[in-house]
């Protein structure tokens, strides 16, 4: 196997990220996709006692994407005739025929979906090892960004961070301190008060992957705008530009002309 | 993959008749063929191939209907559209992200009215889909559904209220659907809505709704915008099946018993070989 394959398929034996828990509200439901092995596209929901759940993203009925569903206590219920699944994956109630205890043998197909420390993480193997990746701090924003995820990974390398907000922003070289399979943190170097970013990285489809994005706790409001805004610089560099733009004025004026 | 003879030799609308006007030809693709639809200067409407070939037309029930193929049979017969005193309307074509024959099956289904067209068509908690009875009508080669039943908060433009409507359902054609319900102005007597499906590729497609009603009040605009709406809400469905091609294979989606009509059809197009715009087995 060349490097890029080896890479691919160790990723998809493992978890991957799909949304900061905090972007996922009980009864809430969202579509994730997934470039694996096999190209996957789920539907991630949460139950209102706050449960996930993440199963193929189309009705065994008449295949109408479970992501434009709704959640109804413990159950994901599909929009087009309100079929209602359980946590498990299993129809419990069909709407035309409301006396009926739906057979067994009728169910959306369910994918491991397990959260800790502000991440939400799905598998598609049921071997995978069951120590969730870290995670931890809080959640900033999640982001797209038409860019391979090798390529994002080297221009994080070399990205500039902002350590105040407000009218101050001073930005400082960052570096990696740690990567691994799934993410990789980001610390400014030299800074009495240290500035981390943990990075998660979910490959949506080939060129274009999602970036899961925490931070260090406590931080004031306007430096977490100051994140926000850095992290649509990044993303626009990545899209437009071939190489990072280290100047902080440079790639704001090139982003707002 | 090459039109087979059963999708090519039918009638399909390509225009509506009254819009066309002498000097400002339409064009409409079927089935990946670009038609001309004109009003020649002696009032006579031709429909004209690529190739520069005259095409097979019929029109009638509003609309210009043609072919890329030589259909053996006439344009089915809908004899509530000559009735005195019934109002015809024509909705236009709406384009949808889906395969002609999905567009079809959705509007032979009522059990997803409580949930797309919710407080108009249906409402929760009267979801409950009693016993029909279907037919493959095989003299005429249609499917028919009839002693069909379903509570309705607003059944039509004409109701006032909520009430039972008794519904008939009719395939003449692979991809037209005729849907027959109880006229709130006059009982005993059915409103006719079609479906009339052009397939311009396997997973696109125009569908022109029509109506032949008794309702003497509703402007005719109102009319047509809540025959839109109706249809908009089930467009957002049908561009979210998957897979687009209707599956003819039955062990890929599972129908219940208020999916009887459905079940038919599939079957009924699997028999006459109609393929376009459907998968035999999981792609």
């Amino acid at each position: 196997m060349n490097a890029e394959h080896a890479e691919k398929h160790e990723v998809s034996a493992g978890w991957v990220p799909v949304a900061l828990s905090a972007d996922l509200p009980d009864g809430g439901v969202m579509r994730a996709q997934i470039d694996a092995e096999l190209p996957l596209d789920l539907v991630v929901w949460r139950s209102r006692s706050g449960q996930v759940s993440a199963f193929d993203n189309r009705c065994p009925h008449r295949g109408m994407r479970l992501s434009f569903g709704f959640v109804r206590g413990e159950r994901l219920s599909c929009i087009y005739h309100g079929w209602q699944y359980g946590q498990d994956g299993g129809c419990r109630h069909i709407p035309a025929h409301p006396d009926m205890t739906p057979p067994t043998s009728i169910g959306a197909n369910t994918y491991l979906c397990q959260e800790h420390d502000g991440v939400v993480w799905i598998s598609q193997h049921a071997d995978s090892r069951p120590d969730l990746p870290e995670s931890g701090g809080q959640g900033l924003r999640s982001l797209s960004v038409n860019r391979d995820e090798a390529d994002l990974r080297k221009l994080l390398a070399e990205t500039c961070l902002p350590v105040s907000g407000g009218s101050e922003i001073a930005p400082a070289d960052a570096s990696i301190i740690a990567e691994t399979q799934t993410s990789l943190v980001l610390e400014v170097a030299s800074n009495a008060a240290s500035l981390q970013l943990m990075i998660h990285f979910q490959k949506v489809t080939p060129g274009k992957t999602m970036l899961h994005i925490q931070t260090s706790p406590d931080l004031p409001v306007d430096l977490l705008i100051s994140l926000s805004r850095w992290a649509e610089r990044f993303r626009w560099s990545a899209e437009n530009m071939g190489t990072m733009v280290k100047s902080w004025d440079a790639s704001a004026r090139e982003m707002h002309p | 993959m090459t039109v087979s003879d059963v999708a090519r030799n039918d009638w399909y609308p390509v225009a509506i008749e009254n819009l066309l006007i002498e000097g400002q030809p339409e064009t409409a693709v079927l089935m990946g063929e670009t038609l001309t639809i004109l009003r020649a200067a002696d009032d006579q409407i031709k429909v004209i191939a690529a190739d520069g070939s005259e095409c097979p037309l019929t029109i009638r029930y509003g609309h210009v209907w043609s072919s890329i193929g030589q259909p053996e049979h006439p344009l089915f017969d809908i004899p509530e559209a000559d009735e005195e005193g019934r109002r015809m309307v024509d909705c236009g074509p709406v384009r949808v992200k889906a395969s002609p024959l999905r567009v079809v099956e959705n509007f032979l289904d009522i059990a997803h009215f409580p949930f797309v067209h919710t407080d108009i068509l249906g409402a929760e908690p009267h979801t409950e889909v009693e016993p029909y009875k279907v037919e493959i009508r095989d003299t005429v080669d249609e499917v028919w559904a009839t002693k069909v039943r379903f509570f309705q908060p607003q059944a039509a433009k004409s109701a006032e209220e909520g009430q039972m409507t008794d519904y008939m359902y009719r395939v003449p054609a692979p991809c037209v659907s005729i849907l027959y319900k109880t006229s709130p102005p006059r009982p005993g007597a059915w409103d006719v809505i079609g479906l009339f499906v052009r397939p311009i590729s396997e997973e696109l497609c125009d569908a022109y709704a029509w109506m032949a009603l008794y309702d003497e009040d509703s402007n005719q605009t109102d009319l047509v915008q809540f025959q839109q709406m109706i249809f908009l809400q089930d467009r957002s469905i049908l561009e979210n099946q998957i897979p687009r091609l209707l599956p003819l294979d039955p062990k890929m989606e599972i129908p219940t018993r208020a999916d009887t009509t459905s079940v038919a059809y599939r079957r009924w197009l699997k028999r006459k070989g109609m393929t376009y715009g459907a998968q035999l087995v999981a792609r």
